[in-house]
């Protein structure tokens, strides 16, 4: 076996020796990109991670141990890199890329960037980042068989942010509230319920029955739910869901009767929800069925496993009852005022979630789902393995390579496909795309228009959910180009505070308005064009629409956050199941957290178009979906193809 | 996994622990539990502890087998010690496979990790078949095609693959290969109205079974290309492959790889390999590849 040194040809061994690299994630393809990178001969690497090592992390993150369980990522990376090579130069930031320190003249200071991130808010982020420096950037991510590879370097090729992503899944909250016919649906409830009573409290994430549930409208609205007092925002007027638990002292019993019970039988009297559904059924604490209704043995057979058993009611109740009795010793082991962060790794806020979703499941007639089924979703846990993460980072390092050389013409976007395609390839490599010229975060003068009711939103709402959330900005200013140059926003400690409350119509922005907004941070300036707009689909709160030009009536409507959310087709490589981040009114969300997931960009096959298919959008919902190249051989059985090869006894080379 | 060839690898020891599940939770969540525990009970033999098997093994520990057997009779060279992640620099000189024992075992304390230095050339048909799995690398094809020999006829997966700098191949004899599959089943036509059925359905999908035979290594290899029928096979057929049975004969001959800094005579003696190999269609290898 032969050291880099003698394969390397000898100009790309000097632009190694010198490069100064910056690796933003060490997580499990960050391990892997790592280990490549000091085993290659690079003498100078950065690593950014703000996480720390979970035991789930080890199956793959091949340079953590047991031991290093709660410790900082990158420094313990860093640690186990230097075994393999005590002479590179390794540096260690546990912290956020994200975090301010980090600007544009610290990513300045590398030859190329390389991302290894889960998330899709970090990597806008350092996508920005390194347009404003001018650095090269290698985007990567899997998604448990699946993975990607890709280069940006700014006017050259696309940006991570050109293409609208699809939007992560968001349901309407009268569906959360009222009418549930999915499991997702129940578990989304459950986190909410969660954060009514122990968590943050967010009125986005009622969960008691929803009188302004636009089925009810018109004359048929229940007459039992109107005689209620109900305030314009739809909730029945009443002490909050947390105040109402703490003065019956989260007696699970009362709790119970409450959410699965009284709330159920209230919802029967809006009749109009029910005339072409199933009704729910009000449960009994102590009549709940103790074996589960029709259950597949499959998921029961592996009993000992609690997890992977499929809990009967009865023993929901009896989980429910534990859980909150621990997390209201949790929640009373705070300081007053405090409350707590639900954590899909958490014991007990895991075990709470997983009853709950069950008990309303059992009220709706929806099917139950296993404590390892119900984590996946609420979790929106992306599988992962060693291999996959080990080729992709081999990728990535391969296109580092061909940056360094020059050799820009040459990178290529990769696919990692789970079968392969009908050209035998298992990795697929795609010529990068240009900019878009609409792009906007790297068009020459970006600009956006976001619909919006001006008469409604709040100025801290446009900073927070408009700006923050679904543009990614940091820390941004907003000047209203009126002539005047009104400020609306300063990213200086207090200067506009006063604006805060305030309506965008009360601060003069009217339809057409132009804002100039501008993150310091990321060097990034934008104009926000805004439309007023009184009738979003589906009570959204605002609408991104990257172009003022898809504002025509027949256009799809855009979603909130990045832009079109793609059909829903489950085979990207995940039982990562529904759910996402959203930001608008009254939206079900919860957020991406795990390692490793997809990125997401287009593609058209190596010049030589695609196997004659449009692309489709495949979303593993609540991560980052990819546009993949649509495989013709996806819906055949590949074994008839293989079989066919074999017969022929032809060498079963698959060319990568 | 199974093969009619001879062993299925089967179930051992009962349920996967709380730990385990733990552990392999992401991964479980990929190929289910079922396949955890097939691999936790598969005793793979791993030929030759170079770049390549140092990236294997670390994949198939970090997976769960059940054991995993590095063997390799040769020393740490010093450019290996900077290129084989299990090997610490200070170490040349010693067993490759053994001084590899120590940081492979702990990418996971649940899977048993041994050295052994017999040359693979040694091995018995009857030592292969202590085994669910081989898996050779740094082997000449001759090498290869004994092992996979061995491999069929006792029932044991054979697995192979090689790089040279850029270039690399594997290789898979799974003989016959069942496995079960599962695809999706459109909606299950029903008489009554979408609002009445009950919500209790599962997305449909359905396991099916399937069957692969695979080809030995030496039909793969012998191929007869000239003849009449392989004309379209062999355009399909990527020209790496033909370019790894080249670097394969370069490195059975000379005992080690093409080297950056050998790269001229290396290139000169590549070609005359190229030229040399009986019934390889040359046009296949242009003379790029040597570089």
């Amino acid at each position: 076996m032969e050291g880099p040194a003698d394969i390397l040809p000898s100009t790309l061994k000097k632009s190694v020796v010198d490069a100064k690299l910056l690796l933003v994630g060490a997580g499990g393809i960050g391990c892997e990109v790592l280990k490549n990178l000091v085993l290659s001969g690079f003498k100078n690497i950065e690593v950014i991670d703000l996480d720390t090592i979970d035991v789930s992390n080890l199956n793959r993150q091949f340079l953590f141990q047991r031991q290093h369980v709660g410790k900082s990522k990158a420094k313990v990376a860093c640690e186990a890199a230097l075994g393999f090579n005590p002479s590179v130069t390794l540096k260690a930031h546990h912290d956020s890329v994200m975090s301010q320190e980090y600007g544009v003249n610290f990513f300045k200071g590398f030859t190329l960037v390389l991302n290894a991130l889960d998330n899709r808010a970090a990597r806008n982020h350092v996508n920005r980042m390194c347009l404003a420096a001018q650095v090269p950037l290698v985007e990567s991510g899997t998604a448990g068989y699946l993975g990607q590879v890709t280069v940006i370097k700014r006017g050259v090729t696309e940006c991570y942010e050109c293409q609208p992503k699809p939007a992560q899944k968001t349901f309407p909250g009268c569906t959360i509230r009222n009418t549930p016919s999915e499991p997702i649906h129940c578990i989304v409830w459950a986190k909410h319920l969660f954060n009514q009573l122990f968590g943050e409290a967010d009125p986005d994430e009622d969960v008691s029955p929803d009188t302004a549930d636009p089925e009810l409208t018109g004359d048929a609205a229940g007459s039992a739910a109107l005689s209620e007092p109900a305030r314009e925002d739809g909730n029945v007027e009443r002490v909050s869901t947390r105040g109402w638990a703490a003065q019956n002292d989260y007696e699970p019993r009362k709790l119970f009767r409450k959410l699965f019970n009284d709330d159920i039988r209230y919802l029967l009297t809006m009749d109009k929800l029910w005339q072409k559904r199933r009704p729910p059924t009000p449960l009994d604490w102590d009549t709940l069925p103790d074996a589960v209704a029709g259950s597949s043995s499959s998921s029961a057979s592996d009993s000992s496993l609690s997890d992977q058993r499929l809990w009967p009611p009865a023993e929901c109740a009896a989980v429910l009852e534990r859980a909150v009795g621990r997390l209201k010793e949790q929640l009373a082991a705070r300081p007053a005022g405090d409350h707590l962060v639900w954590d899909k790794d958490d014991e007990n806020g895991m075990d709470f979630v997983a009853a709950c979703a069950n008990l309303r499941a059992h009220c709706f007639g929806i099917r139950l789902n296993t404590r390892f089924t119900i984590k996946s979703m609420a979790g929106n846990i992306i599988p992962a393995i060693a291999t996959t993460n080990a080729i992709i980072a081999a990728m990535v390092v391969f296109e580092a390579f061909k940056l360094l050389e020059g050799r820009l013409d040459d990178c290529k976007t990769v696919y990692l496909n789970r079968q392969p395609n009908a050209r035998k390839r298992l990795l697929v490599p795609c010529v990068l795309e240009k900019p878009n010229p609409k792009c906007y975060v790297c068009a020459e003068k970006p600009e956006v228009t976001v619909r919006l009711d001006v008469s409604q939103m709040k100025l801290q709402a446009l900073e927070e959910r408009v700006l923050k959330a679904a543009l990614n900005m940091v820390a941004p200013d907003a000047e209203l180009l009126d002539g005047r140059g009104t400020i609306l926003i300063s990213s200086e400690e207090g200067e506009t505070a006063a604006n805060a409350p305030r309506t965008l119509a009360e601060l003069g922005v009217r339809d057409g308005a132009r804002l100039r907004c501008d993150d310091f941070l990321q060097n990034y300036e934008l104009i926000v064009n805004i439309v007023n707009s009184t009738e979003l689909p589906d009570g959204q709160e605002f609408e991104v629409v990257g172009d003022a030009s898809q504002l025509q009536p027949a256009a799809p409507a855009p979603a909130p956050a990045d832009g079109e959310a793609g059909p829903s087709s489950a085979d990207a490589g995940g039982s990562a199941a529904a759910n996402g981040s959203g930001n608008g009114a009254g939206k079900a969300t919860t957020t991406v957290d795990d390692d490793d997931d997809l990125v997401c960009l287009s593609e058209g096959e190596d010049g030589t178009g695609t196997d004659g298919e449009v692309p489709t959008a495949t979303t593993t919902v609540g991560t980052p979906a990819a546009k993949r190249p649509a495989q013709s051989d996806q819906g055949t059985p590949p074994a008839k193809k293989r079989r066919a090869l074999s017969g022929s006894e032809s060498p079963e080379v698959i060319e990568l | 996994m199974k093969t009619q060839l001879g062993r299925m690898v089967t179930f051992e020891s009962g349920d996967i622990t709380e730990e385990e599940a733990a552990l392999y939770d992401r991964q479980i969540r990929l190929w289910g539990l079922d396949a955890q525990k097939r691999l936790r009970s598969a005793r793979v033999l791993l030929i030759h502890m170079g770049g390549l098997g140092a990236e294997v093994a670390k994949n198939l520990i970090l997976a769960g087998v059940k054991s995993l057997t590095m063997l390799d009779p040769n020393p740490v060279t010093s450019s290996e010690a900077s290129c084989q992640f299990f090997v610490p620099s200070e170490q040349i000189g010693a067993n490759r496979a053994e001084v590899s024992v120590e940081r492979a075992q702990r990418l996971n304390p649940m899977v048993s990790v041994t050295a052994e230095k017999t040359p693979s050339t040694e091995l018995t048909e009857e030592q292969v078949a202590r085994y669910d799995v081989l898996v050779a690398t740094g082997c000449p094809d001759s090498e290869l095609t004994r092992l996979n020999a061995l491999c069929r006829r006792r029932g044991v997966l054979f697995l192979a693959g090689d790089v040279y700098g850029f270039y690399g191949f594997m290789f898979a004899d799974l003989g016959r290969h069942e496995f079960a599959e599962e695809v999706p089943v459109l909606a299950r036509p029903s008489g009554e109205p979408a609002q009445k059925r009950p919500r209790t359905e599962q997305p449909e999908s359905r396991t099916v079974k399937r069957t692969l035979q695979f080809t030995p290594l030496e039909d793969a290899l012998g191929v007869d290309w000239n003849a009449e029928d392989r004309r379209k096979t062999l355009r399909r057929t990527s020209d790496v492959y033909f370019i790894m049975r080249v670097l394969q004969a370069f490195r059975a001959e000379e005992g080690r790889r093409p080297l950056a800094t050998s790269a001229d005579t290396d290139a000169a003696r590549l070609l005359a390999l190229r030229d040399s190999l009986k019934g390889l269609p040359t046009d296949k290898v242009g003379d790029a590849f040597t570089r």
